[in-house]
Parts: structure tokens; sequence; C-alpha cells
């Protein structure tokens, strides 16, 4: 499920107009994090926590659903 | 406060006003929200996209911009909330995870790194994106797109504030980037070097060449901040100088009336003149060996060819002997001066009371003889004052506006700004056989023929007066001479016009209606409408239709000549003029001789003097024999140059003070080495007639002196017993002679930066719109003149087919002897060239950029041809600020009757192919 996020995130990053720094930046951020074997989760959820804050548009402020998805229904796949 | 909202901003109850938003409140308040994207600075809208100034408002879903956010009645704002705090944090962290190392930024102190201090974010946990290369292609500016954060404050300061329409945000996403027109390199773009962008970039992103090194590295430690005024054209922007090592290292708008912050390429890139080589740094005397000659043509590099190293002392006994030995064989009148209006407004007044009474003659004059001399004589006729009634700044308040003959996005860069923003809401009607920028952002874009300027002008007013648009309780009120007006008019229909002016008669019609009928409108003009033989009656043209429909005396509303020098409204102001004393008193005038006499102690001369042009003649004529000239270039700047050359070669004695060896010192005699505007105090008036504060920046070279102790120095040396120590005493003493600068004094202006006159009182303002209530002429009415039609002097032929006209470039200042020598100024416009309309070269066969060969009666000129779609067929263009190709050498010295001011704007010239 962690690449089933990661290819979510892809989308948000792709779809993202770059207008304003949590969306532009972060969706950038959240695929090179995601990228990784290992997930900085606390960063994830931080960073998730103020896409969805601080973003303009219902874009940013949802890409990090799929971040916050897979920590919190997903467990068993970061054992 | 009417209209007050009151909420809570971080548990205390506030107020706001309808307009202000939250972070507005903050501030106000003295909290500080963090901002990034957000300016709190004039021109610049709040944009809310870099979300660092991230809030909470209790009962909201997310959080909200502060920079846009307006607070409603009751809300509950926390400005630092642990979850506000984390939003602004981590923005600030997912930037500076880009940036480049601190010890390596381009700029350690920007806005972007000072807030990441007070965050408390140091370095960033997520990983760095691949960096932009970085663009050196422009002379003056850095780009380094690894600095950027998006904030697009430079695309707000290009489109919105300077409204030059270059810097965009290309691409999505975070391939977002800044571009410069398609994406090209900032160099090859079509910038004009405000500069605005550089000052408005919160990283460091955009950066002044001179303050980053080699690899990009930030050089912006240890400078020291100096407030002035830029010393270039009339606008007057104020701005703070950054000096290190005793040389201005790089230069930022402050916010003055006049320009808001904003400057052009030569206030912020053109300094390093002061630094040249070429700097004049000991007095020079002529050698015996080298004769005079009007074609001479020296390397300014240099002087020792022609002259030697002197002490002060000899050269100051050698320049005043020759003027006293002349004064007391021939009489005053054997003697002349030119001050210069590129100096403050106490050396202006003490170089015409040192001619006055020193060499007991009216014979000074200086350059606003060639630019708005006619324009002066109309308006002093007309309404009773020479100074625009309305500052341009007016335009705001106007809902139609009127240039004509004038290029202010070259000459007066920083007012074309607010008549581009005008533009965007108003009507901008622009008047001009030259296409130049404006017209983009025109309504209406009348290329009218080159020298019709009366013919379209009265058949606005035919209009106006015959479909009865004008103001009847007005001129009834404020005017005088309007049933000879209207009878006068009555032939100059727009039909009659069209085929002299070249504007059909339908256009005049709807550009007539669209003036009389607005309810705020106002007219701007400039050397294209003075420099004629006709430009005195162009100008009471322009009066008229102020006049009648009553667009004057009220908010954005007003007649105004944009002056061109920084000072020629307060070298004017301070009676650089033949046939005034200071404040336009009537040297004829026997009262008023009188009161000077009195003033200053000594018999006057009671009959004016020789104007710049016919000081020229008096000189071939032989009755003038020896000249003082402070800070100007005739040999660069009087029409038939040639002819001027001469003259000032066959003078027995020629003073020059001066920063450079101009071509006028050339002829010179004694070489006296002057200040440059960085290097000393002094006031100086500018268009809007605000008296501003300049400030001494850096040390003189050399043995180089102020101009106000060169000219003391002299006057004791001819007789007077002067003895002035700073320039405010000399102030003091201008303005007890002065009722226009009643209530301003050197102190008020020096803690005010700046004071528009006429003042009212010592803590008032001063009035920004003259003329509310009628005019200071002896009527107390505005006097309508009517124009009749003069054909230029000098009409195109079958030898000299086309039409010369003549101007200044953007980056180029006068006669060049600043801008030539400024590094940037100089590698953006390096050579001479004629500038022709694409038509006609195609049909000469010339390409841009092949040398073509212009000739007029008077001379030959050959330099490189430009392609330049703004100037109609038939007519060719040329800057006249190059000495390697003087486009004076060209020009016909035919003179306006009134203003006395030559027609650099019309000659009969042909071009042809090399």
């Amino acid at each position: 499920m962690k690449d089933v996020a990661l290819n979510l995130m892809r989308f948000f990053e792709d779809e993202s107009c770059g207008q304003c720094t949590p969306c532009r930046v972060g969706t950038e951020k959240a695929v090179k994090l995601m990228s990784r074997d290992h997930w900085d989760e606390g960063l994830l959820s931080e960073l998730s926590r103020t896409m969805t804050d601080a973003s303009i548009c219902g874009l940013g402020q949802a890409a990090g659903n799929p971040i916050n998805s897979v920590l919190r229904y997903f467990r068993e796949d970061f054992s | 406060m009417t209209d007050a909202i009151r909420f809570t901003l971080d548990g205390q109850e506030v107020e706001a006003g309808p307009d202000e938003t939250i972070w507005q409140v903050a501030q106000r308040c003295g909290s500080d929200i963090p901002h990034l994207c957000y300016a709190p600075a004039p021109g610049y809208r709040a944009d809310g996209n870099c979300r660092a100034c991230m809030v909470e408002i209790d009962g909201e879903r997310v959080l909200a911009a502060s920079c846009l956010r307006k607070p409603t009645g009751g809300m509950q704002v926390q400005t630092s909330s642990d979850r506000a705090r984390t939003a602004q944090r981590m923005v600030m962290e997912l930037l500076v995870a880009d940036q480049p190392a601190r010890d390596v930024a381009h700029d350690r102190d920007s806005r972007l790194w000072r807030w990441a201090d007070r965050l408390g974010v140091g370095d960033s946990r997520f990983p760095r994106r691949e960096s932009p290369l970085s663009d050196a292609s422009h002379p003056a500016m850095r780009v380094a797109l690894d600095a950027c954060i998006h904030c697009n404050l430079c695309v707000r300061a290009c489109r919105e504030v300077q409204v030059n329409d270059v810097i965009g945000m290309a691409f999505r996403g975070h391939h977002a980037k800044i571009v410069f027109d398609q994406d090209d390199p900032m160099g090859a773009s079509t910038c004009v070097a405000c500069g605005e962008c550089v000052q408005a970039c919160p990283t460091g992103a955009l950066m002044e060449a001179t303050l980053v090194d080699g690899q990009g590295v930030g050089m912006t430690d240890g400078l020291e901040e100096i407030d002035s005024i830029c010393p270039f054209c009339g606008v007057g922007c104020q701005l703070t100088y950054q000096v290190r090592d005793n040389r201005i290292a790089a230069v930022q708008g402050r916010s003055g009336p006049s320009n808001e912050n904003r400057l052009c390429v030569k206030g912020r890139f053109g300094f390093d003149y002061i630094n040249n080589p070429q700097r004049l740094t000991r007095p020079l005397i002529r050698r015996d060996d080298a004769p005079k000659r009007g074609d001479l043509d020296l390397d300014p590099k240099n002087p020792l060819s022609h002259f030697r190293e002197a002490s002060w002392e000899e050269a100051l006994e050698l320049a005043a002997s020759g003027l006293k030995t002349i004064r007391d064989r021939d009489g005053g009148d054997a003697l002349s001066g030119f001050g210069s209006a590129k100096c403050s407004n106490e050396e202006a007044y003490l170089f015409q009371k040192l001619v006055r009474t020193g060499f007991g003659t009216n014979n000074v004059d200086h350059c606003t003889r060639l630019c708005h001399a006619s324009s002066v004589a109309a308006l002093l006729e007309g309404v009773g004052s020479g100074a625009v009634s309305a500052p341009f700044s007016a335009v705001k308040d106007a809902d139609v506006v009127i240039v004509i003959g004038a290029n202010p996005t070259e000459n007066h860069p920083v007012a074309a700004t607010y008549f581009k923003q005008a533009a965007k809401t108003g009507t901008l009607i622009v008047m001009d056989p030259r296409g130049m920028a404006l017209k983009r952002h025109a309504t209406h874009m009348l290329q009218f023929k080159p020298g019709s300027d009366v013919a379209m002008l009265n058949a606005l007013l035919n209009v106006i007066v015959t479909e009865k648009l004008y103001d009847p309780s007005y001129i009834e009120a404020h005017t005088e001479g309007f049933e000879n007006l209207k009878t006068h008019i009555r032939t100059f229909t727009p039909e009659a016009m069209a085929p002299v002016c070249g504007i059909d008669a339908d256009t005049l019609r709807t550009v007539a209606r669209t003036y009389a009928t607005a309810r705020a409108a106002i007219i701007f003009w400039g050397m294209g409408v003075s420099q004629h033989i006709h430009g005195t009656d162009n100008c009471r043209c322009l009066i008229a239709l102020s006049l009648i429909t009553g667009q004057v005396g009220r908010p954005g509303t007003g007649l105004h000549p944009l002056r061109g020098q920084n000072n020629v409204q307060g070298a004017s102001d301070a009676g650089l003029i033949p046939m005034m004393y200071p404040d336009y008193q009537l040297v004829e005038d026997g009262d008023i001789r009188q009161h000077f006499e009195d003033v200053w102690g000594t018999p006057l001369d009671p009959h004016k003097g020789l104007t710049v042009v016919e000081t020229m003649e008096a000189i071939h004529a032989g009755t003038l024999r020896g000249m003082y000239i402070m800070g100007e270039n005739p040999a660069m700047s009087d029409p038939n140059v040639q002819h001027a050359r001469d003259a000032l070669a066959s003078l027995e004695h020629l003073v020059v003070q001066d920063i450079f060896l101009t071509e006028t010192a050339f002829h010179a005699d004694v070489v006296l080495p002057a200040s440059a505007w960085p290097e000393k105090d002094g006031t100086v008036t500018n268009t809007n007639r605000q008296v501003q504060r300049g400030r001494k920046a850096v040390e003189l070279p050399g043995e180089a002196r102020q101009d106000w102790w060169i000219t003391n120095e002299i006057a004791r040396r001819i007789g007077l017993d002067w003895n002035y120590t700073d320039p405010g005493e000399i102030f003091a003493e201008m303005a007890s002679v002065m009722p226009s600068l009643d209530n301003i004094t050197w102190e008020r202006v020096s803690t005010e930066e700046s004071v528009t006159y006429p003042c009212t009182a010592p803590d008032q303002p001063g009035d920004e719109i003259v003329f509310s209530d009628g005019f200071p002429t002896s009527t107390g009415r505005g006097k309508l003149v009517p124009a009749s039609i003069i054909p230029p002097d000098e009409l195109p032929d079958e030898t000299f087919p086309m039409v010369l006209t003549t101007g200044r470039q953007l980056e180029h200042w006068h006669t060049g002897a600043m801008t030539r020598r400024s590094t940037v100024l100089d590698e953006l416009e390096p050579e001479a060239v004629a500038s022709l309309s694409p038509d006609d070269m195609s049909r000469m066969s010339i390409d841009p950029g092949d040398m073509v060969r212009v000739s007029t009666r008077r001379g030959v000129l050959e330099l490189r041809a430009r392609a330049d779609g703004a100037v109609p067929s038939g007519m060719v263009f040329i800057p006249f600020c190059y000495a390697e190709a003087p486009a004076n050498v060209l020009t016909n010295q035919a003179l306006d009757p009134f203003g006395k001011i030559p027609e650099f704007k019309f000659c009969a010239a042909r071009v042809d192919a090399i």
C-alpha cells in the first residue's frame, strides 16, 4: 500500500499548480520521502498536517490523505 | 474609528478598519506575523501564496493567510497557537530545504533567512531539489533561481508596480519558475533594468551584480547606508546609497513622495561614473603650446596633452584674474556664466549671484533654455507661474491623462510607472510623432505629423468650443480672452486640420470630447512640445485646453511640464535665468531691482542678459569675451554644436568647473575639478515642486572641491567679500529672497526629507495642487492666448528629404558626461545609433547595424542604423549623448521668439547608406 500511496502522491505532485508552498514544495518533498525504503513517519505526518492546514485549495489540502490513510489503516506495511 | 470591526487577536480585543487585514492589525498592535510573499510597501498587493503568515481562526476548518484575510466582528484569531506556528515553521522548513547553504547564500541577511532565524528553523529535514543554473547574462543583475521561493514578488514588481511586463511565472507545480519574456536569459530579454525585482526579492535569487562575488556568494556585509536623492532626472526619486570603502556598492529606492521606493536603471545602477578613472582630481591650466580650435578633439583620459596640473591657488588666481581683466576692460556684459541644473539649489543661487553682483551682468543662463524655456514663457504669460500645477502622482485621481511630446518610459521612467498604472483604470491619450513605449498602454495614440502640434491642438479647441463642451462658469470666473480665442479657433475645424496633422477628424473629435467631459483630466508634456520655434504656441494651446474646460486646480487635473534635469526646477527658481532674479522676479522691473540691490548691497545691471544660444552669437560677434561654466556642456548640448564649439574656442578666457574633461572643457583656459552629486550636501527641487535633501555619501576624489566652495573662492578673487561656509547658510540667504520658499528651511528639509512649495506654515505640508482659486497673474485670471500655425523653421526638401529629431535614451543622461562613464549604462547602450523606420530602411537597402551617413545643412555624422517601429517613415531619430557622433552637429539653432529655445525636434536631413 506504500506504493499505492506514493502513486497517489505523484498524482498530486503532478497536478499541483505550484501557487502555494505547502502544495508545490510539500508534494515534491513527500514523493521524495515516500520513495525511500524507510518512511520518516513523524516528518510525513507533520508535512501532511501543514499541507491540509495551509494549502490554498482542496488539492493541496487533500494531498496528505494518502499518507494519513496508509499510516492509519495499513500499519502492517510498516513492520 | 467609524465602521470599526471588533475582534480578538491573541486574546486581546482589538479594532480593525474596514480595509485592514489581520496582518495589518497585528502589525499595528505590535505583533509581527511571519511573511515572505507579502511586502507592506506601496503598490504591492498581498498575494497569499507563501503561506508563512498562516493564523488560526476559531471555528474554521483550515488556517487562514493573514496578509489577505480581513477580520469580521467577533472573530477569534490566534497568530502563534501551536497549530499556526507549526504551519509557519513547516512552510519555512520546506523553503529552506532547497536554499543554498547559508554560508554561501546570495544574501545571508535576506528576509527569508531572518524569518527562518526568528522561527528557529536552521536546517531542514527534507531532501533538496536539483538546483537550477544561475543566469549572469545581465550586466547589472544576477539571477540565481536556486534561492527562488516562487513568492512572485518580482512578478508583481515587474508587472504591477513598474508595469514593464517582462517577468512571468511559467510552468506548473514544482516545475514552476520565474521567466523573463519567453524564458530568455535576463540580459537578452526586454528587461529595462529598473531593478525593482531585485529590491523586492526576499531571498537573494535576484541580486545586484555588485553585491555577489563570482560564485554568487553575497557580499552584503558592512554596507553603510546614506539617504539621498537621485541625480538623474526631474522625478527626484529618494534613494539610499549602500556604501563600502568610500564606494557606492548598491542603491535602494526609498519611500519618497515622487517614487514610493521605485527607481530606474540610472538611479539604481548608474553611479560608478563617480569612480571613473577620468574623474578630474587636480586643477588644470591650459598649456601655452596647446592653442584652442573649435574642432579640437581631446582624449578625456589624457588631459595633460593640452593642460598642465596646477595648485588650487594658481588655478583660482588665473581663473579669476582672467574674468576680472575682461570685466574691468570691456564691462560686465563681456562676461557670461552658465550654471547647471545638475547642481544644487544653493550652488545655483550662489552662481547667479556671482554673475550678477561680481561680473555685473545678467548674462547667466543654463540648460533650462534648451528644454522648457518655451513652456515657462507660456505658463508665466498664461497662469503666472512656470511650475507645475499638480504633481504627476495626481494621475491617480484623474480619469483622463494626456501625455504629449514626452517619452516618459525613457526620460522619466518612474513617473511613467504612475502613468502606466493609471492607464489600467483610466483613459490614457498619447500624442507624439514617435510611437513610444507608452503607446501600448494608451487608449488613444495620436501619432501626428512632426511639427503640426498647433494644428492638432487647435482642432481639439475647435471641437470643444463648437460643441460647447467648455466650462462657462469657470471661464467667466477665472479666465480672460475667451471671446478672442473663440473667434480665432473658428477656422481650425477637425476636417481642415486632419490633413495638416495627419490625425483623422473623428479621432480629433473623440479625443476632444473625452478630455473636455472628463471628471478630472490632466496634461503632461515634454521636449516634444517645447523644442520647436513654435514651442510657446504649443504650450499656449495646452493651457487653453485646460483653462476653457476647467481642468485645472482640482485633484486629478492640471498642467505638468515634465522637468528634465534633476534640479531644473530649482535652478530656474534660484535665478539661473538672464531675465529674472530668484523666483522669476524681472530684472527690468525697477522696484524689484532696487530690492535686490538693497539685499545684495551692490548696483545691478538693469538690462536682461543673454540666453544660451544668444551667448554663442555674442561670442562670434566679439562682444562677449569671457565665460565661467559650472557643470554645463554646451559643446554637446547646443544646437548646431560646431558653431557653439567655434564660439567657445574663440573666447579670450574660459573657466570650466566640472567633474570630467567635458567637450566644453576642451576649450577651457582653466579647469576646476568639482564635486559629483553623491559627494555633496544640498537641496534639489523636482518636477513636482518638492524640495528635497541630498546628502554626501562618499569623499571627494583627490583635490576635487565642493562647487559652492569654488564659486565662493572665485567671488573673493574678483572683489566680492564672500565667506560662505556651508550649504545650509546659503539656503537660508536664498530663502530670504524667495517667497516661494516661505516656511521651508534647511533644517525642515533635512528632517522631513521633502517639502512641497508653496507652503503656508512651518507645520503644514506644502500645496501639491495650486490654482484652486484663480491664478497669480496681475488680474488673477488665466490668460487665453490664441496660436496660429507656424511651420518648422527648416522643412524637408529634395536635397534633405527627411525629418531629423533628437532626444534621449533610457540609459543615457543628457550629453552622456556621467552615463557614458557608468559601466552598466554604457554596456547596455554602448554606441551611437540612428533610429529609422523599418520601411525606410528596406527602401534604402539598409540593414539593422549598417553604418549610415546622416547629413543636414550644418553637418554630417556616420553612425549605426537601428530599426525602430516607433519611428514613422520619413523621420530619423538620434540621441544626443554620444560624443563620437554628436547629434547636435546636425540640429538647427533657429529659436522660438518667446522662450528662445532652439528647434531640436525638427530639421531637414538626409540619410544615405554607406
